[in-house]
């Protein structure tokens, strides 16, 4: 009886872990990209929610408060003036929103890589040649300067 | 039938050395297949467990005495739920008991939706099986709860007498828990290092898990607390024993690591600290047990000593070589994404929550292991009166009220001075008026009227936060009080449910405040009918009583309690000699109130009853600190609950689901 059952115990073992190897388990069983897109998914709805708060409360502190409101008033800016251009079809953006979009500038003098003239801080252009000093990385958009080879925000080869 | 239970750890042994090994293998090679059939081990490892505690629930409920462990704990007269309670009440049933816990644990892991973890869950796995087959190999090789007597008996010898209480019988269950639960955040942090993925999700992933295992580990002190003051008769429920230590210790690292897991979560600092102080919360929990049982340390309640502790060791230094090496080796993605900004901020409190916690740990546990270094340093044992750990506990305890009380009232980021006065100064001068008031009635010691001051400080920062809230919600909605607080809570259950907890460790602090400076001991003796004065308490020596019985001989005395001529009620101290330990063991008698408890204890009593001794403690406050828990609790249930965001994510999660899963494939 005992050894009946300690013999039914071990088929048991055997069989939970042999039948996966046996009859195999559909592929996706290790896909992780997906689970990164729904912890995002999480991520994003938990901090909007503390951050409601933490602003109604006043409890974001310092600049943060600031850069998001920007940020807010940034956006809709922008949704004004693209609504704007499909009303009149004419692509040119008003004053006040080329003023509220920072513009990227150099931060440190080089030497430009067209002409090979010297460029101060603050130039966005060559004041030789006219080549742009500043580039957006083609996959973020984040400026970059002349002379980097890899964007400092997401690492893409330039 | 004891066969049966002993063959199923031994195929659960197979069962986990076999699950830990293939899940490595199968997520190194990513051959799914080879996970799936681990998963599958570790929930046949699951079943077998569980027979294995079946077999020795009905070989206790039996009274098979034919079993070592049996005669050990059971007899035929002692009440069944004792006879339960006897699976934990030994060596062999409690490493069973967490064995059991722990494998449930694996089962919950294994069995979970898959959203968050595929990519960290095989290591998971595999550390808790690695985990589960260290405690298989004991019970099978060392401490095998079915080994049969030397001797075939016709009776048992009994549960100690001592352990013959309530909360004896639920204590060692909820602490088990608690280890058992630490073992999958650590779990997690080893897999976080291999894998190299130390971002947020796996914090978020692990804070459910945190949470239970600390509240079970705080729960099962405040019981043991309990159980001191109930059962040991000295009218204190915490002398700094080794084996009090040894729950405490791990429980103050993880309440550090709850802390640390918030930053590293909210602002991706601090990832080395939560991962340290993780881990080293699983590795207290083992060094715990091998405190307990391997005699290395003497305590009054030392239950047990064998060679196991041994084994603890090696497992604990061979763990934690493995993760101090993955540790340095991926130091460098360790590094925090933002550094401490200004002084003022949440970030530095969190900061100093880190350093003060670790530090008092690291205190207790120098204290906890003074007496065998000193053995083996200068040959002599000598063990730490409790005066030093509540001259180096104390001032660390009154440091962390500090801290707690001004962290709530911070921001994240950048704070400032003058930002912190604005919200800090009506709960410093309600803590301050709380502080004259005592100073009036009659309290004078100043480190008193210091601790006040800070609990008072942190509960009024904690209360504050509520009614700042409450006042938010009802400005843009105008709800009613009631109806905006549990809006609040239920937007962010985390936030206000930690601050429940807040407050509960300021309930607790008062009442250790209460009990250890204003405790008052007296001994009495009294003739029967005779009456004597103890503070505004008239205590009458109405009669005894004596009876004997299979298990003992029970002396117990009835005492009237007066106050201001007005008859309170009876209380019954008994004095007991148990035949099986041969001992007498004393049973108090409380009259419980919530600003003083009186308690008696039977010291003496004459054969014939006439004259009685009893030593009279008025313990004030002591219940604050078993509200406070009740609270403790109650805060981290609002904690764990899911909160409407996750439910938001849960749901898009549903609807998405299928179309993420179908698009990612590559």
């Amino acid at each position: 009886m005992t050894a009946a059952l300690v013999v039914l115990m071990a088929l048991g073992l055997v069989a939970a872990v042999g039948y996966p190897l046996w009859r195999g388990v559909e592929k996706d069983a290790l896909s992780v990209l997906a689970d990164e897109l729904v912890v995002q998914d999480g991520v994003a709805y938990t901090d909007a929610d503390e951050l409601a708060l933490d602003r109604a409360l006043g409890r974001v502190g310092g600049d943060a408060e600031a850069v998001t409101m920007a940020d807010v008033d940034l956006e809709e800016e922008l949704e004004r003036w693209v609504a704007a251009m499909r009303r009149q079809r004419r692509p040119v953006p008003p004053a006040a929103v080329e003023a509220a979009v920072p513009q990227p500038v150099a931060t440190a003098a080089g030497t430009c890589l067209q002409c090979g003239r010297a460029y101060d801080a603050g130039d966005r252009f060559c004041a030789h040649c006219g080549a742009s000093l500043i580039q957006a990385c083609p996959n973020c958009g984040h400026a970059y300067e002349a002379g980097d080879l890899f964007c400092s925000k997401c690492g893409q080869k330039l | 039938m004891a066969e049966i239970g002993y063959w199923a750890l031994v195929l659960a042994l197979a069962g986990s050395i076999y699950a830990a090994a293939a899940v490595v293998l199968g997520a190194r090679r990513r051959y799914a297949e080879l996970v799936v059939s681990a998963r599958n081990a570790i929930l046949a490892v699951g079943g077998l467990v569980t027979v294995a505690a079946i077999v020795l629930f009905y070989l206790l409920l039996t009274r098979d005495f034919s079993i070592e462990y049996v005669y050990e704990h059971v007899t035929s007269y002692q009440p069944t739920l004792y006879n339960i309670s006897a699976f934990w009440a030994g060596l062999e049933g409690s490493q069973l008991l967490w064995l059991w816990l722990l494998s449930a644990c694996a089962v919950a892991v294994a069995l979970r939706r898959r959203d968050w973890d595929s990519g960290l869950r095989p290591y998971a796995l595999a550390v808790i099986a690695a985990t589960e087959a260290l405690f298989a190999a004991l019970l099978v090789f060392v401490t095998n709860p079915f080994a049969p007597a030397a001797v075939p008996q016709s009776e048992g010898f009994g549960l100690n007498p001592l352990l013959q209480n309530f909360f004896m019988v639920i204590h060692p269950p909820i602490v088990f828990v608690g280890y058992a639960g630490t073992t999958v955040p650590f779990a997690y942090a080893i897999a976080a290092l291999v894998t190299g993925r130390l971002d947020r999700a796996w914090v978020r992933g692990i804070r459910r898990w945190n949470l239970i295992s600390w509240i079970f580990l705080g729960a099962g002190i405040i019981l043991g607390g309990w159980w001191a003051y109930l059962e040991l008769g000295w009218g204190g429920y915490w002398g700094w024993d080794p084996v009090e230590n040894a729950v405490a210790i791990p429980w103050l690292l993880a309440t550090a690591g709850l802390h640390s897991a918030v930053v590293q979560e909210r602002r991706g600092m601090f990832k080395g600290w939560t991962i340290a102080l993780l881990a080293l919360t699983f590795e207290l929990c083992l060094l715990a047990t091998f405190i307990t049982r391997s005699g290395v340390i003497q305590s009054v309640h030392a239950f047990g000593q064998s060679a196991i502790g041994y084994y603890y060791l090696a497992f604990i230094i061979a763990s934690l070589a493995l993760t101090l090496g993955l540790i340095y080796r991926r130091r460098r993605q360790l590094q925090a994404e933002h550094e401490l900004e200004v002084a003022f901020s949440r970030e530095t409190g969190f900061y100093l929550i880190n350093l003060l916690f670790s530090g008092a740990a690291l205190a207790v546990l120098l204290g906890t292991f003074y007496s065998p270094l000193s053995e083996w340093v200068r040959g002599v044992p000598a063990a730490l009166e409790a005066t030093f750990y509540n001259r180096v506990f104390g001032p660390i305890a009154l440091a962390i009220l500090l801290v707690m009380g001004f962290c709530t009232a911070l921001g994240w980021r950048l704070g400032s001075a003058e930002k912190l006065w604005r919200v800090t100064r009506v709960p410093a001068a309600i803590a301050g008026g709380v502080v004259v008031v005592l100073a009036v009635v009659g309290v004078r010691e100043p480190i008193v009227l210091v601790a006040v001051f800070l609990a008072a400080f942190a509960g009024m920062t904690t209360l504050a936060e509520f009614y700042r809230g409450v006042a938010a919600r009802r400005r843009s909605t105008g709800e009613s009080v009631l109806r905006a607080l549990n809006g609040l809570i239920t937007i962010s259950r985390r936030r206000y449910g930690g601050y429940l907890v807040h407050l509960s460790v300021v309930l607790i602090a008062v009442g250790i405040i209460g009990s250890s400076f204003y405790k008052m001991e007296q001994q009495v003796v009294l003739e029967q009918g005779e009456s004597v004065t103890v503070e505004d308490y008239v205590l009458v020596y109405e009669g005894s009583d004596f009876q004997v019985s299979q298990e003992k001989q029970r002396s117990a005395a009835t005492v009237a309690v007066y106050r201001k001529d007005r008859l309170l009620g009876r209380l019954t101290p008994e004095s007991n000699f148990h035949w099986n330990i041969q001992q007498r063991v004393s049973e108090v008698s409380i009259r419980y109130g919530l600003m003083e408890d009186l308690y008696l204890v039977l010291a003496g009593l004459e054969e014939d009853g006439n004259l009685a001794v009893f030593q009279v403690f008025i313990n004030p406050l002591v219940n604050w600190i078993w509200l406070g828990g009740a609270l403790m609790l109650l805060g981290t249930v609002v904690a764990v609950w899911p909160s409407a965001a996750e439910r938001r994510a849960a749901e898009s999660r549903a609807r998405a689901g299928g179309r993420i899963r179908g698009e990612v494939q590559v």
